[in-house]
């Protein structure tokens, strides 16, 4: 699964083709899933911010310009108990690091683009985001336009759901009730099966997984994605390492590869 | 929380944010990216994912950040028919519609 050298070749032989349907078509479709997963999540952000003591012009302020629900959500509690704006911008920080594996990751995909047109690109590079583009991308050439509009949508879902959650928070007692929180979840798994293509992306994920789990659990939460991100994607390479050495060396031991 | 304080959390968390998103992004013109970096980026993806679901079905209390592997652990028996339902559909709508109704029922149930 080399999305990175996938696209890549397919730019180099496609140049100019427009999606079937044209750009609003292409990025809608991609994007609906992603702005239908945020809806609830970014809703529940909404009715849950007053009840921290954030206020509703705040809130909607976050989501419009950080757009990092996990963060956004880890700031709650600190600014409650207002804690230093420091922390609680070194806690998004770490919250938010993991960003900078999707950065890289896409670079290759928008090498051609204009620095304005990747600065844009950079804005919504969020977790469902990333995961779009890397499938879309390994699929076929995307323009920074098809992308820009992309990253329109559901940059608007966001902001848009938490001001609605704002709006709707008097009405909602609680709001965990409702099964939202899950959505997000359901959102991962919905685009982990996307890209689990092979038994080496089974046990990335579940190498992954176990480390997430394991480090949360003993109370290195903010550690929990970047650290299990990072020995998975290298365990991941020293498998399909492990095995091209053995087709190579022509043992014929299908088990192995 | 007063009104400029909010506002610098505010600023600030966007400036970290958008640093962190775009810093890659924009300096990996500078670099050649090796083939191995490449592969091991195929492998982010994954390795992203799994780590973001499996601690908030299997770890659900930001605040004890107690291990739940209870058979009975709403969030684990919302999992199993999402996972399904992704696996066989690979349609997003489904799949959150398939979590989000399940663990609304399972809420009801008293779970």
């Amino acid at each position: 699964m080399a999305l990175a050298i996938d696209s890549k070749t397919t730019q180099a032989v496609v140049e100019d083709d427009a999606p079937p349907g044209g750009c609003w078509r292409a990025a809608a479709s991609a994007a609906g899933p992603v702005m239908l997963g945020y809806l609830p999540v970014s809703f529940a952000f909404g009715v849950l911010a007053p009840t921290f003591g954030v206020p509703a012009w705040a809130a909607i302020a976050m989501s419009a310009f950080v757009f990092a629900g996990s963060s956004q959500f880890a700031a709650l509690g600190p600014l409650q108990a207002g804690i230093s704006p420091i922390s609680i911008v070194f806690t998004t920080f770490l919250v938010n690091l993991r960003h900078a594996l999707y950065s890289l990751t896409e670079a290759p995909n928008v090498k051609g683009w204009t620095r304005h047109d990747k600065m844009g690109f950079a804005w919504q590079l969020t977790d469902e985001a990333f995961a779009v583009h890397s499938t879309e991308f390994a699929k076929r050439h995307r323009s920074a336009r098809e992308c820009r509009i992309f990253n329109f949508l559901i940059h608007f879902a966001w902001a848009g759901s938490t001001a609605l959650g704002c709006m709707a928070a008097e009405l909602i007692p609680d709001s965990r009730a409702l099964g939202l929180g899950f959505a997000q979840t359901a959102m991962f798994l919905a685009l982990l099966a996307m890209m689990v293509k092979g038994s080496r992306e089974l046990m990335v994920a579940v190498l992954a997984g176990l480390l997430a789990v394991a480090l949360t659990a003993v109370g290195l939460p903010l550690w929990a994605v970047v650290v299990p991100t990072v020995i998975g994607a290298t365990a991941g390479l020293m498998f399909e390492r492990h095995a091209a050495n053995h087709t190579t060396e022509a043992i014929p031991e299908e088990a192995l590869s | 929380m007063s009104t400029p304080a909010l506002i610098a959390v505010l600023v600030g968390m966007t400036a970290v944010t958008y640093g962190i998103r775009s810093l890659p992004l924009l300096l990996a013109d500078r670099f050649t990216i090796s083939e191995s970096v490449l592969h091991w980026m195929a492998y982010v993806p994954p390795a992203v994912l799994a780590a973001l679901i499996a601690p908030s079905v299997f770890v659900p209390d930001a605040e004890t950040h107690a291990l739940n592997l209870d058979w009975a652990n709403p969030l684990f028996l919302t999992a199993l028919p999402t996972l399904l339902v992704a696996w066989r559909t690979k349609n997003m709508y489904a799949t959150v519609g398939t979590g989000v109704v399940v663990l609304a029922l399972l809420r009801l149930a008293g779970l």
